[in-house]
């Protein structure tokens, strides 16, 4: 034991060493992109001079908000200074809040005006190669992902003023009937841009020269907020959390005001509710024409389209006694080889969370598929003690393995609808969980249209790469939702909230046409359920002549329902035409497949430079707009970095991680053949073989006889 | 008397010493040669389930159908790849690629992404593979290499490398479609890590030509 303990972990710490130096070295190649969204907490210009890494706060703040239902229109428009007595390149952050996108910017650096264009990704990427050949690298690679507004500032003067304006539509966030927006103004302490990797990596100290003058009391500067509600509805408890505010009424209307030196310690965050009955209610907003004027050549089609947008909410929960619904709930789970390992455990733990949340008058089955389709029960059963417990024992026994024979399992799930037809009251919703490993997707899909019937086709994509656009596309076409859940930690939060918004339909089956019976023109073509937990807006393209009231029609609890809205009594919104288009662009994105592939890309950069939108074929451009008499020689096209909101994106990029590629065989090895070594040196020293030992060891033994 | 007992004690402690001794090696044993059983069948599994897959492709180019290289798979090979580079010339670094992505499918031959492009299609192909077995030979690939992928048709396609960049897992943008006709590889990294976690990934781009 003497000689091989210190031996053993001699190596054992040789061989941990290596082990840990490997798994540290990573780190350091890689500055992680998700901790710029931490730091950033309000708009601000970064920039660096001699050496350090400096940070400048806006003079001024002004913000424009137009709200229209759940949609929010917000214009920025912030001014800086140059203080220092040199020329600077610097680099404006904006933290955007979560499902916002960008759709215009102006900024003005001193004399130089830079207006930001939508161009067709392949021109944009000439211009980017043209940038990177002019050592403009950083700018290029590291904006590509979260919802951080950046843009590159190229030579400010000193004592220059910056005027960065841009405009942008975000979702309100609507939870337990309070809407509430928020704009950010909190300073954070410290400021530390990852995203600048490499470049500016040995930055340790960071000076911020406003706060600094400021120090002996709160930082403030100077702000003011207007902001326009029309939540189509009357507003009942209109609050700000943090900030004294003024608000005016006008019929619908709401003008809210802040205004004045306001502490820079909190976010700005506005709540209200509205005054909605114990019905589901309908508001209209609209528009004439496009938000973003075309450029001069095609001004002569100008037209005075009408876009609008109908909010439908579910009724305010103090009016509404939770009413039974009679669901029956039908799990599918992908057991094919595909989901073994980390995917099937997830998918388990999720099954046995569901299963959890079910009520005694809720009736479920399990239906688990591979090569072979196998199920729970035959039939739907009722939720009690005795099947639950069943039901719990069935999943834990489940193992992935096998093929993905998904047609058969979908049949099973959707097709028996057809022998309920009967039972109309019941809801049948059917939880999909898989990792969209197939084949044969254009099948499937054509499977779901033609057996949905009254069910509801809710995906959840499970794993580090789903086949997330399989997924997505079932769950539009089963006028369901897609659910994406990426880590072990993600089971919980993300199923609870599946099962939770889905346990309360409220308006199902919606449908939307003018009083002569004809359809206006709104994306996708089924339109989502009204849930107690999340209210839909319809967007929709009118033609001018054509205007006439609206009728929404839809099922409450199997009942028929409808509600006329009349356009003549809404008030004017704006954006509603970027809303529109984006749903559709959404809707195209959707429909792609590899037959259509080209075709329908050229139809989204059609639409994307027509309302002037990011997309997944257009992205947004800063082109220089001085006046020809500035004496500034640089014209034309000047490339100052891409911006890529996110949110509006997510449509056309994978979710979730990069595939995982790497297995610990080598460890295995290396770890089996130094055990086997040291084992072996350990048996040499039991039949006492090693060198040294017989000399050391045998002579006491005379003594001992 | 009392010497001699403790002298008997000390010899028939050390006789259960020794046989203890003697558990523990045969234990460590055991120990070693399941850890190095385990290793070896990773990499023994990537290595000959590829002469399966090699069958399973060769029927399929035969009769033009899906073919599992063997009866419980999941999987069913989509493509050949063959690397035309001065470090990976010789036919024995020809690799048989997989549908699907799963940790699975990884086990046995680099897999393809079902959500992009096919082989030989227009858009991003994209195909992933594990750093220590199959995706290793990434690590001698160079840039202006070709890359040439088969596919089940038996058409040839050609790709030159044009970019090698490591990139963080949570950059999915690397599987977005795109509008050239491109392969994309994706492998873990560092080559050299033991480890079966990794937080980057290589990427090989290579572009249709």
């Amino acid at each position: 034991m003497f000689a091989k303990g210190p031996l053993g972990l001699g190596l054992m710490g040789v061989w941990l060493l290596v082990v840990t130096n490997m798994s540290e070295s990573s780190p350091h190649s890689y500055a992680d992109a998700s901790r710029v969204s931490d730091e950033v907490t309000q708009g601000v210009v970064n920039y660096h001079i001699n050496g350090q890494q400096k940070q400048m706060l806006a003079l001024d703040t002004q913000v424009e908000m137009a709200v229209s239902g759940l949609i929010n229109r917000v214009t920025v428009k912030q001014i800086f200074n140059n203080i220092e007595q040199e020329w600077i390149n610097a680099k404006y952050v904006f933290p955007l809040p979560d499902n916002a996108g960008v759709d215009g910017m102006e900024l003005v650096i001193g004399e130089r005006v830079f207006k930001g264009v939508i161009k067709p990704k392949q021109q944009a990427k000439q211009a980017f190669e043209r940038a990177k050949q002019q050592g403009k690298q950083a700018s290029l690679v590291s904006q590509q992902r979260s919802n951080i507004f950046t843009t590159q500032l190229a030579n400010i003067g000193p004592q220059q003023q910056i005027v960065v304006e841009i405009t942008y539509l975000e979702t309100v966030s609507y939870q337990d009937g309070i809407f509430s927006l928020r704009f950010p103004l909190v300073v954070a302490p410290r400021y530390r841009p990852d995203f600048q990797r490499g470049e500016f990596a040995q930055a340790q100290q960071i000076v911020v020269p406003m706060l600094n003058q400021t120090q002996h009391q709160l930082p403030s500067h100077k702000v003011s907020l207007n902001i326009h509600i029309d939540s189509g509805f009357g507003l009942t408890q209109l609050s700000s959390l943090y900030h004294d505010i003024q608000q005016h009424n006008q019929g619908r209307l709401t003008h809210v005001v802040l205004q004045g030196k306001v502490p820079l310690d909190r976010d700005f965050v506005l709540q209200w509710q509205t005054d909605v009955g114990d019905e589901v209610a309908g508001a209209i907003f609209y528009q004439t024409g496009q938000t973003h004027l075309l450029s001069v050549e095609d001004n002569a089609e100008v037209s005075d389209d009408i876009y609008a947008m109908a909010l439908l909410l579910p009724p305010s929960l103090e009016h509404k006694s939770q009413h039974h619904i009679n669901r029956e709930l039908i799990f599918v789970i992908d057991t094919s080889g595909s989901m073994a390992g980390e995917s099937i455990k997830q998918a388990k733990r999720a099954l046995d969370l569901a299963l959890t949340t079910l009520k005694p008058m809720d009736s479920f089955n399990i239906i688990d598929f591979n090569s072979s389709v196998q199920s729970l029960f035959i039939q739907a059963q009722a939720a009690n003690a005795a099947n639950l417990v069943k039901a719990r024992r069935y999943v834990a026994a489940l193992d992935a393995d096998g093929g993905t024979e998904m047609a058969p399992a979908l049949d099973k799930a959707l097709g028996s609808t057809i022998n309920h037809v009967q039972q109309q009251s019941k809801l049948r919703q059917v939880i999909f969980l898989t990792d969209g490993a197939v084949s044969n997707e254009a099948q499937l899909f054509e499977q779901i249209a033609h057996q949905l019937q009254h069910s509801r086709l809710f995906t959840v994509g499970i794993g580090s790469a789903p086949n997330s656009h399989f997924m997505k596309r079932a769950a539009s076409i089963g006028r369901g939702t897609f659910t994406y859940i990426g880590k072990s930690a993600e089971v919980e939060q993300q199923m609870t909230q599946l099962i939770d918004k889905i346990s309360q339909p409220v308006l199902t089956d919606v449908e939307l046409y003018h009083l002569d019976g004809s359809i206006p023109e709104y994306w996708p073509a089924n339109i989502e359920d009204v849930y107690q937990r999340s209210p839909i807006a319809i967007s929709f393209k009118v033609p001018a002549e054509q205007l006439q009231p609206v009728i929404i029609s839809g099922k409450i609890n199997g009942q028929y329902w409808q509600t006329q809205l009349d356009l003549t009594t809404a008030d004017a919104a704006t954006g509603l035409d970027l809303v529109w288009a984006n749903a559709k662009i959404s809707a195209l994105e959707l429909s792609q497949d590899s037959a259509n592939r080209h075709r329908v890309e050229q139809q989204i950069a059609a639409l994307a430079l027509r309302y002037h939108l990011v997309s997944s074929a257009t992205s947004l451009l800063a082109v220089d707009v001085t006046p020809v008499n500035a004496h500034y020689g640089d014209k034309g096209e000047y490339q100052l970095g891409q911006l890529v909101p996110a949110g509006w994106q997510i449509n056309t990029i994978q979710q979730g991680f990069l595939p995982q590629t790497a297995t610990a065989s080598r460890l295995w090895l290396l770890a089996g053949l130094s055990l086997f070594a040291l084992t072996l040196l350990f048996g040499l020293w039991l039949k006492r073989m090693l060198p040294g030992q017989l000399l050391i060891i045998q002579p006491p033994e005379p003594d001992n006889a | 008397m009392l010497n001699l007992h403790s002298e008997q004690r000390f010899i028939a402690k050390g006789r259960r010493g020794k046989a203890l001794q003697w558990l523990a090696f045969v234990m460590l044993l055991l120990l070693a040669s399941m850890m190095m059983i385990k290793g070896g069948y990773m990499q023994a599994k990537a290595h000959f389930a590829q002469y399966l897959i090699e069958r399973a492709f060769n029927q399929t180019l035969a009769d033009n159908k899906p073919h599992k290289p063997w009866s419980w798979a999941d999987t069913y090979p989509v493509a050949k790849m063959r690397f035309m580079s001065a470090k990976l010339q010789s036919a024995k670094h020809d690799l048989y690629i997989l549908a699907g992505m799963s940790g699975r499918t990884l086990a046995f031959g680099p897999g393809l992404f079902l959500g992009g492009a096919d082989v030989g299609e227009q858009g991003n192909t994209i195909i992933a593979g594990h750093r220590d077995s199959h995706f290793l030979r990434l690590k001698y690939i160079q840039l202006g290499d070709v890359i040439e992928l088969q596919n089940t048709q038996g058409h040839l396609s050609q790709y030159k490398v044009t970019d090698l960049r490591v990139v963080h897992e949570s950059q999915v943008e690397e599987m977005a479609t795109t509008e050239d006709s491109r392969l994309t590889l994706i492998t873990c990294y560092p080559f050299d890590s033991l480890l079966a976690e990794a937080d980057l990934r290589y990427i090989v781009e290579a572009k249709s030509i």
